[in-house]
């Protein structure tokens, strides 16, 4: 791992982490998102590390829309990811499997929050017409915020918005999706509960990788490599 | 509106417009006018906010692309065309509201639009993105 002693000292606040508590995640992530965000050199050598690293490289993700890359796995459950929105991402209203934070570090999306799943009650699901936006916010350049595993939520994003997430770890094997346009919601299990076919067709090609990283170099996320990543 | 047969139910005073700071408003309006005139999708343009529509499912929302306006004149009606071509075409109408957005703003800024760029389905086309 890259991290020197600043995001080494910021990594280790989150191995001692209390996942359940928003406010220490939040206290605890935002350094080493800002850091990062402030250092985009040092951005530059994770992803290179990321894309060159045996482990890291097979829990990339790359979808029609959205791009992932694991910048750090670490030990303890949880992980440092980039998502680059492509042109026209939406995604239906879903929750998580974990609690995260996110920095926007380039672009913005329109971010609604519909409650958390508790609204489901005993059901096992929900009608999608049933969800009412309790707050819309639009999440732009050099905001942080964290969001509990249980709020459903979705994004509309501008085109290559890039954002830089603490990922914790996973609380539950299986999230909520609805769409509202069909008028269905189900409940999606994680990558562990996913054919060999199915993870394959996630799973990030080093091609890609690539594409991404000259992407984000010439989109001005990604500063020039450090010195000594250059050497 | 409310004469057409393909509209037979009067829209008579329903309002079908807002001004600028009435934006707010406008999930009421979409509301009222589905419910008045029972269309698909009853869709409100807010100009560089995007714009939502109302259907069966409740509501939907796309923002605008950020872009230099060079002029609004005929605004409206290139997001009719990019929403209208982009639905025909078989798209869903997230896609197609997508699309008049990016028409929209791409003729507001005076950009040359020859075509439509095809917009993926949502989560990921035949993979549901992990969350």
């Amino acid at each position: 791992m890259l991290f020197d002693t600043d995001l080494a000292e910021a990594a280790t606040m989150l191995r001692t982490l209390d996942w359940t508590d928003l406010a220490a995640i939040t206290h605890a992530s935002t350094p080493l998102l800002a850091v990062l965000d402030a250092r985009r050199d040092t951005l530059h050598d994770l992803v290179v590390h990321a894309i060159e690293d045996d482990h890291l490289s097979g829990l990339h993700e790359h979808y029609d829309i959205l791009d992932k890359l694991v910048l750090h796995d670490d030990t303890s459950g949880w992980r440092l990811r980039l998502h680059v929105f492509a042109p026209g991402y939406f995604d239906r209203p879903h929750n998580h499997r974990w609690t995260y934070t996110s920095r926007i570090l380039a672009g913005s999306y329109t971010h609604t929050l519909y409650g958390s799943d508790e609204l489901l009650g005993d059901r096992e699901t929900i009608d999608p017409a049933q969800l009412t936006p309790r707050m819309v916010r639009t999440e732009t350049t050099g905001d942080t915020y964290t969001l509990q595993h249980t709020m459903i939520h979705a994004i509309t994003a501008q085109p290559h918005t890039t954002s830089l997430i603490v990922r914790g770890p996973a609380v539950k094997d299986r999230f909520l999706v609805t769409d509202q346009v069909t008028g269905h919601s189900w409940w999606q299990y994680g990558a562990a509960h996913e054919s060999p076919e199915t993870a394959a067709a996630k799973r990030m090609t080093p091609q890609r990788a690539r594409a991404t990283l000259r992407r984000l170099r010439e989109h001005g996320v990604l500063g020039p490599a450090t010195e000594a990543a250059s050497a | 509106m409310g004469r057409s047969p393909r509209w037979p139910r009067p829209a008579w005073g329903c309002r079908v417009g807002l001004v600028a700071n009435q934006v707010g408003q406008a999930p009421r309006l979409a509301a009222d006018l589905f419910h008045r005139l029972g269309p698909d999708a009853a869709i409100v343009t807010l100009g560089r906010f995007g714009a939502l529509a109302h259907t069966t499912r409740g509501l939907l929302r796309t923002p605008a692309p950020t872009v230099t306006v060079v002029h609004t004149h005929g605004a409206g009606a290139a997001f009719s065309a990019g929403y209208a071509q982009t639905l025909l075409a078989g798209a869903t109408l997230p896609e197609a509201l997508h699309a008049g957005c990016t028409l929209g703003s791409a003729h507001c800024a005076g950009s040359p639009v020859t075509a439509i760029q095809p917009t993926p389905t949502p989560n990921g086309g035949p993979c549901v993105i992990r969350h």
